[in-house]
């Protein structure tokens, strides 16, 4: 019966522990037995294996999960993980496309164009609505930084 | 341990001119970002660590020392004129500190920030001097075995003291353990985790892994989390009583500031407890001592003096395991860790030995820091509160601008920058899945220190475990881990976590 009961109060306990207690595990296990194998050159001389490091974090991940997961059924809290799933993936999309933009441009544009879009953007969404401001920060910001380093340090910028 | 000789040419090496100029600079530095509401002394020393790159050891440390000082003192400036702390730890400072502001003392309240913090800073350099050398006497008796389990065991604490939940501590510290063995092993350099990319041979670089992190993933959390960053509330000005501090009133909360430097000071020099919890314990205890606890919340500058006494004399004692083991206590401690290496200095047991100079130039530059902190405090406290209306709007594209320079120009190029992208979105990751930065961070700078002695013990124990046997010290430090893994989450469960 305690099995169908457990079943029963699936609601109450961590889910958020739960699940990434065995993601932690799944993740360690794959690094164990297939990652770091496969990602691992040749041992020549050597007395340790050069996976040993890199295979004992793995084991500690595996462990921890389990501890984490394990910890969440027996914690009644609900954790915040699936709350505003969807907010939070938004977000991380969000943040993933204008990073990875700003890279891309920070390669191919340079560094002051970038610079000023992303001083510009930035403030907008930080809530600046100030025209004035919006324009001299952007253009301000970078220039200040590329002359301080480029010109002034001599440290090449993109 | 350093003969007398060594310890006056390390004074004297931290007293030329132009170490001192990058002292007095890093505190001003430190003040500033302190100052601003969103940024703090890690998210600084992060930024700035690349820059430093060019200086020799002792200008460079210096100087982070500065900003680690500094941006303590100056994390109280916001906290009390328009009760938005500047950092984390200040936050307690506010609760006094702003009902005094918005009875027109805020010059009261400042100073009062401004003297308890180097009050509590100096005591806790004091105890660091002092116990820093017979401490690395008796760490450099122990060998590789013992060495690796201790650092086992240090994240072990550090897990079950930060953050909810001990497990998430572990598994945070997992996954900085397992970043940090990319790129070649320390024995022969044969390739690991580096998925064919010859740029990530040598690991990945600290500086993107950790301004990618703990900054830029606060700032997109901070940004996604809050509607508007370009507002704030000020406190009214000053009236003349309230711009000064009497030494009457000094004296009168010197018992407060006594206790609370003592209690950062014991909990700066245990790994993982950082300065907020130094200032809320050091607040309640004022508190619970005070002929009138009543009065704390309201306005009392008894509590201003206890939260930032508690909270500077984190700064010193941290360095306490960092200097003596090599193992950093907080953020602070692993990026600072982080620059010692990059500039050649590899802290632990043997630093203090074979770079007794440098290390007591860098004590007398905390001493200088300290000064730096009273001068430049005393003569610009409404200087650097102007710097505190400074908006999140206006501040947050400079630090994401200065992000990407550093990881460019610190010997990572377009890999750097690519690398502080995807390691911002983790950042925001582990925030959204409550994962403990700071243990991640930690785990991170100390993995690359951990696997030398570990491989070290393997052989010594010829990969037998039950070895340890023979080597109790370790086995001590392993179970002692373990166990308190355990009886924290245990503990955590009952108080209802």
């Amino acid at each position: 019966m305690q099995p169908l009961l457990f079943l029963v109060e699936w609601k109450l306990v961590n889910r958020g522990d739960i699940a990434i207690g065995l993601f932690a595990v799944l993740f360690g296990v794959a690094l164990v037995v297939w990652i770091i194998p496969a990602q691992t050159g040749l041992r020549i001389v050597a007395l340790v294996s050069p996976m040993f490091f890199a295979k004992l974090c793995a084991w500690i991940l595996v462990a921890s999960g389990i501890g984490l997961a394990v910890a969440g059924l027996f914690s009644h809290r609900e954790d915040i993980l699936f709350k505003k799933v969807a907010f939070h993936l938004s977000v991380t999309v969000i943040a993933t496309v204008g990073l990875g933009s700003a890279v891309f441009a920070m390669q191919h544009i340079g560094f002051l164009v970038t610079g000023f879009t992303i001083s510009f953007v930035t403030m907008r969404i930080a809530g600046e609505k100030d025209l004035r401001l919006l324009v001299g920060c952007s253009v301000f910001f970078p220039l200040f930084i590329w002359l301080a380093f480029d010109v002034m340090l001599s440290r090449p910028l993109p | 341990m350093p003969g007398i000789d060594v310890i006056f040419a390390g004074m004297l090496d931290a007293l030329t001119p132009v170490n001192i100029m990058f002292v007095v600079c890093g505190v001003a530095t430190g003040i500033m970002v302190g100052a601003i509401p969103g940024l703090n002394g890690p998210m600084a020393i992060a930024i700035v660590t690349p820059v430093t790159f060019w200086l020799s050891p002792l200008p460079a440390i210096g100087f982070l020392v500065g900003i680690m000082k500094g941006s303590t003192v100056g994390g109280a400036i916001p906290a009390i004129l328009m009760n938005t702390p500047g950092t984390p730890d200040a936050a307690m400072t506010a609760l006094d500190g702003y009902p005094l502001a918005q009875r027109g003392k805020s010059g009261k309240a400042l100073k009062m920030g401004l003297y308890s913090s180097i009050t509590g800073d100096t005591f806790s350099d004091i105890v660091l001097f002092t116990v820093a050398a017979p401490l690395s006497l008796i760490a450099l008796m122990i060998g590789p075995v013992e060495q690796a389990a201790i650092i086992f065991f240090s994240i072990c604490v550090i897990s079950s003291l930060i953050g909810d939940k001990p497990f998430r501590g572990l598994v945070a510290a997992s996954f900085g353990f397992l970043l940090s063995s990319i790129g070649q092993t320390p024995e022969e350099a044969t390739p690991r985790l580096t998925f064919g990319f010859p740029e990530i041979a040598d690991g990945l670089p600290l500086i993107s892994v950790g301004m990618g992190v703990f900054v830029l993933g606060e700032i997109i959390f901070v940004m996604a989390n809050k509607r508007n960053l370009a507002e704030g509330s000020v406190a009214p000005s000053p009236d003349e009583d309230g711009r000064r501090l009497t030494f009457s009133e000094y004296r009168s909360a010197f018992r407060t500031i006594a206790r609370s430097a003592m209690i950062g000071t014991v909990i700066g020099a245990i790994p993982g407890i950082g300065s907020t919890v130094a200032a809320t314990i050091g607040y309640s205890a004022a508190k619970r001592a005070s002929k009138n606890p009543e009065k704390f919340g309201t306005g009392h500058l008894e509590g201003v003096a206890a939260t930032e006494a508690a909270n500077s004399s984190v700064c010193g004692a941290n360095l306490i395991p960092l200097l003596t083991i090599g193992v950093p206590g907080n953020v602070v401690a692993a990026f600072l860790l982080g620059a010692l290496i990059i500039h050649g200095v590899v802290p632990g047991p043997t630093l203090i030995r074979d770079q007794g100079q440098l290390v007591y130039a860098i004590f007398t530059a905390m001493a200088v820091a300290n000064l730096s902190n009273l001068i430049l405090g005393g003569i610009g406290l409404r200087v650097f509160g102007l710097i505190a209306k400074v908006r999140a709007s206006i501040v947050y594209p400079v630090v994401i601008l200065l992000c990407f320079t550093g990881a460019y120009i610190s010997g990572g190029g377009m890999v750097g920058i690519t690398l502080l992208a995807i390691f911002g979105i983790v950042g925001y990751g582990l925030r959204v899945l409550r994962m403990p930065i700071v243990i991640f961070i930690i785990a991170f700078v100390l993995g690359r220190l951990w696997e030398f002695p570990l491989n070290q013990a393997v052989i010594l124990t010829d990969s037998d475990p039950f070895q340890l046997i023979n080597y109790p010290i370790a086995l001590i430090f392993i179970c002692l881990g373990i166990a308190l893994i355990i009886v924290s989450q245990v503990g955590r469960r009952q108080s209802g976590k």
